[in-house]
């Protein structure tokens, strides 16, 4: 409930008579409902309309709503039969009695189509933009949250090292069977291996110089086996009741070479320096500037055009981000993933992602397994 | 095709943003887009000149690129902006340079967000107007490769439930799986047998058959029902499939059930032709079930797929549309049984001149699958 009280609180708090979500990720925030194919049904939408008084109510399609009722905290549904139309109707149903009220709404999640409709259907509102205050929400974490999601990161990260376990260079396995060892080793430690995007991924030596290898069979892997020297990365995307953990850890076929040392030893120095400089009162954008001028200075091969982290919750990848123009301010409760992406001796892109949890004191790295400072080295033989 | 599809829109180009739009554009298939709202990708056909063009996050393009698209194609670097900033100001950017900014552009308004058609607009001179019915439309008749990908599709996520329930035969005396364990059988054995994808698995025993989707936990029993549904693809083509199982031999209320759910599936079935309105053969099938006592779960007996798992045409109330030839329907008639399970038999049809023409033809599930068999070791 710690959650739903925090919600209550910030729409009381807020601007807005009352807060309409649509989007899959805020709906599952709001509602507290995990519900792992909702963003796959687009013309089935569903939303939570939450009045500043009074009880939040989700609106879904009535062969939904049992089952999105039973997962959610909260109780109170309005269902719609049919498309996009009906479920505008049904949304204008759940807010006429809020005639003239000014309704925040996650702009940059409802279709246009679907806003339009709403314009429409309710003349005399004000629409107005409810996504700074979702941001907000979501980007600070309450306890429970944030329990969740150190635990979801150290099961993921565990899974991985699992897997990599299992290696040796004399008799190695292909792509696909990381694939697959990774997901299964998650799958043993308890986390939920649901959701579209819910996959791990394995990819060595020239394949590793792809972010998607052999698409677009994702997270699948190719037959191609490991070969001595190369570099591997092994990357899964799991949760638990909805929160995420997005791992991703580097090993090498044997004792790295200098060179394969040196492009490591370049993320790990970005990873020092993002958390040097996660001070509280800092901004993201000036943790991105940290990272940059640490992978300038050390001559790493930065793969440039992303961001180098981003907020994890509800959805492995959501605000904050640490990027160049992302100026949200560092503060306890963020839990964000440090994720730089450089270019291998061999031009693997290569990365080893870590989740921060920022608290009163700084930051704090969750969920390792083993000591990633060096990657994993995969031995010879048993 | 699809530039006729632009000019007859009146339009000096289309430029989609949802992740189903940009696939039947482009034929590349986005890695997991939908989950990713915070990251953008737009496809952008004129209605004439030689160039057309991808615009993605850094970490898309090369696998847009490796599905075949040799036209151009554009990342946009997430640290020149918030979302969506960052990405309306390199398509803007992009729709300068290909002369597009005169004239209307067709734009997808049901899967962009009101947000980034702001953004959009913000960052260029576009006239943007809904194109959505045209490309509902368009999607909604397949090409025969398109059909023949639909049908790969059917046997993939076939094989993947009948691969997992072979595997559930014999272990149900001991410690035997777990329904997480199965469900991940399922898709395992879909991807082995050849899909590139998974979208949604909802692996459903006992009590929670009542539910849509429950989380996978908990041990399977001997003696209940099971509901298997799964959506995949092949290179992007989607099916819906939906299979029920019982650990055990089936009792007699649940085969009544289940032959009650068949014979509704069979009425609805007959009636996918040529001029077929989709109201009326969910009216046709509400009434057979009213009339045979059977109570339908949900108010939506088919839809669409293609280049998503559930699309236009829509079998449910309200919605006019004729049935054309070409249409590809995942037909589950929905029914709920003795306890409140619900019931369904998810297949897939095309509409040929002739009828239906089922593509998820790989097993016949007209009885309900009883796990009763053993394991053989050798």
């Amino acid at each position: 409930m710690e959650l739903y009280d925090k919600i209550v609180a910030a729409v009381k708090g807020s601007t807005f008579d009352v807060v309409l979500v649509t989007g899959a990720d805020n709906f599952t925030y709001m509602a507290g409902a995990a519900v792992p194919f909702l963003a796959l049904y687009h013309d089935s939408p569903v939303a939570v309309v939450w009045p500043k008084r009074g009880d939040p109510t989700i609106i879904a399609p009535e062969e939904w709503a049992e089952t999105i009722v039973t997962l959610s905290s909260v109780k109170k549904t309005a269902t719609y039969s049919g498309g996009v139309d009906t479920f505008a109707k049904a949304v204008a149903d759940a807010l006429k009695a809020k005639k003239e009220a000014r309704i925040g709404v996650d702009l940059l999640r409802i279709p246009e189509a679907t806003l339009q409709q709403l314009k429409k259907l309710l003349s005399g509102t004000t629409w107005a933009s409810c996504d700074g205050l979702i941001r907000e929400l979501r980007a600070v974490k309450t306890e429970e949250e944030l329990e969740a999601l150190e635990d979801v990161a150290y099961r993921v990260d565990h899974g991985i090292f699992g897997t990599q376990h299992h290696v040796l260079i004399t008799s190695t396995r292909s792509e696909m069977s990381l694939a697959e060892e990774t997901r299964v080793h998650c799958l043993e430690r308890g986390l939920d291996v649901i959701g579209g995007q819910s996959i791990s991924q394995g990819a060595s030596g020239p394949n590793a110089s792809k972010f998607w290898p052999r698409a677009p069979y994702y997270g699948i892997g190719h037959e191609k086996k490991l070969k001595e020297g190369e570099y591997v990365r092994i990357e899964a995307r799991y949760s638990i009741d909805g929160y995420w953990g997005t791992g991703s850890r580097l090993m090498t076929q044997g004792y790295p070479t200098a060179e394969q040392r040196e492009a490591y030893n370049g993320l790990v120095a970005m990873r020092e320096a993002a958390l040097a400089a996660m001070k509280p009162g800092a901004k993201c954008s000036d943790v991105y500037k940290a990272m940059k001028a640490t992978a300038k200075e050390r001559g790493a091969k930065l793969v440039e055009g992303l961001a180098l982290g981003h907020g994890i919750g509800v959805a492995d990848v959501e605000a904050p981000y640490l990027s160049a123009k992302d100026d949200t301010k560092i503060c306890p409760g963020l839990a964000l993933v440090i994720r730089p992406v450089v270019e291998g001796p061999k031009g693997e892109l290569l990365w080893s992602s870590d989740t921060v949890l920022v608290e009163e004191d700084g930051p704090r790295v969750v969920g390792w397994y083993k000591d990633w400072r060096a990657p994993y080295t995969a031995n010879y033989t048993l | 095709m699809i530039r006729r599809l632009v000019d007859a829109a009146g339009c000096s180009a289309f430029v989609v943003f949802g992740a189903d739009n940009f696939h039947y554009l482009t034929g590349a298939t986005l890695p997991f887009a939908d989950n990713y709202p915070e990251r953008q990708a737009a496809a952008i056909i004129p209605a004439e000149g030689d160039t057309c063009a991808v615009v993605t996050p850094v970490d898309w393009l090369q696998a847009v690129k490796d599905q075949g698209w040799m036209e151009a194609a554009v990342a946009y670097d997430e640290n020149e902006g918030p979302h969506p900033a960052a990405f309306a100001k390199t398509l803007a950017k992009t729709l300068t340079g290909m002369g597009l900014t005169k004239g209307k552009i067709g734009f997808d308004a049901e899967r962009t967000s009101a947000g980034l058609v702001e953004a959009v607009k913000a960052a260029s001179k576009a006239k943007l107007v809904p194109v959505d019915a045209a490309l509902s439309e368009a999607r909604a008749v397949k090409t025969p490769a398109e059909v023949a990908l639909i049908e790969k599709s059917c046997e993939f996520a076939d094989r993947g439930i009948i691969h997992a329930l072979n595997h559930l035969e014999g272990t149900l005396w001991g410690p035997g799986y777990t329904v997480a364990e199965y469900a991940e059988r399922v898709r395992v054995h879909a991807f082995e047998s050849g899909a590139s994808g998974v979208g949604h698995i909802a692996t459903t025993f006992g009590d929670d058959t009542r539910l849509a989707y429950a989380p996978h936990s908990g041990d399977i029993d001997e003696g209940i029902l099971i509901r298997n549904d799964i959506t995949a693809h092949a290179m992007g083509y989607w099916c819906s499939i939906s299979r029920m199982a019982y650990t055990g031999y089936a009792p007699q209320e649940i085969e009544d059930a289940y032959a009650e759910n068949q014979y509704l599936k069979q009425v609805a079935e007959g009636l996918l032709k040529p001029g077929a309105r989709c109201d009326k053969i969910y009216a046709k099938v509400a009434s057979e079930a009213e009339k045979a006592g059977a109570k339908l779960h949900g108010t939506i007996i088919g839809a669409g797929v293609g280049c998503s798992h559930f699309e236009a045409p829509y079998l449910v109330a309200g919605y006019p549309a004729e049935l054309k030839t070409g249409n590809v329907i995942a037909l589950g008639v929905e029914t709920l049984g003795p306890r409140r399970e619900i019931i369904v038999d998810r297949d897939v049809y095309e509409i040929t001149h002739e009828g239906a023409r089922k593509l998820s033809w790989y097993r016949s599930w007209d009885r309900i699958y009883e796990v009763t068999g053993f394991r053989a070791v050798h």
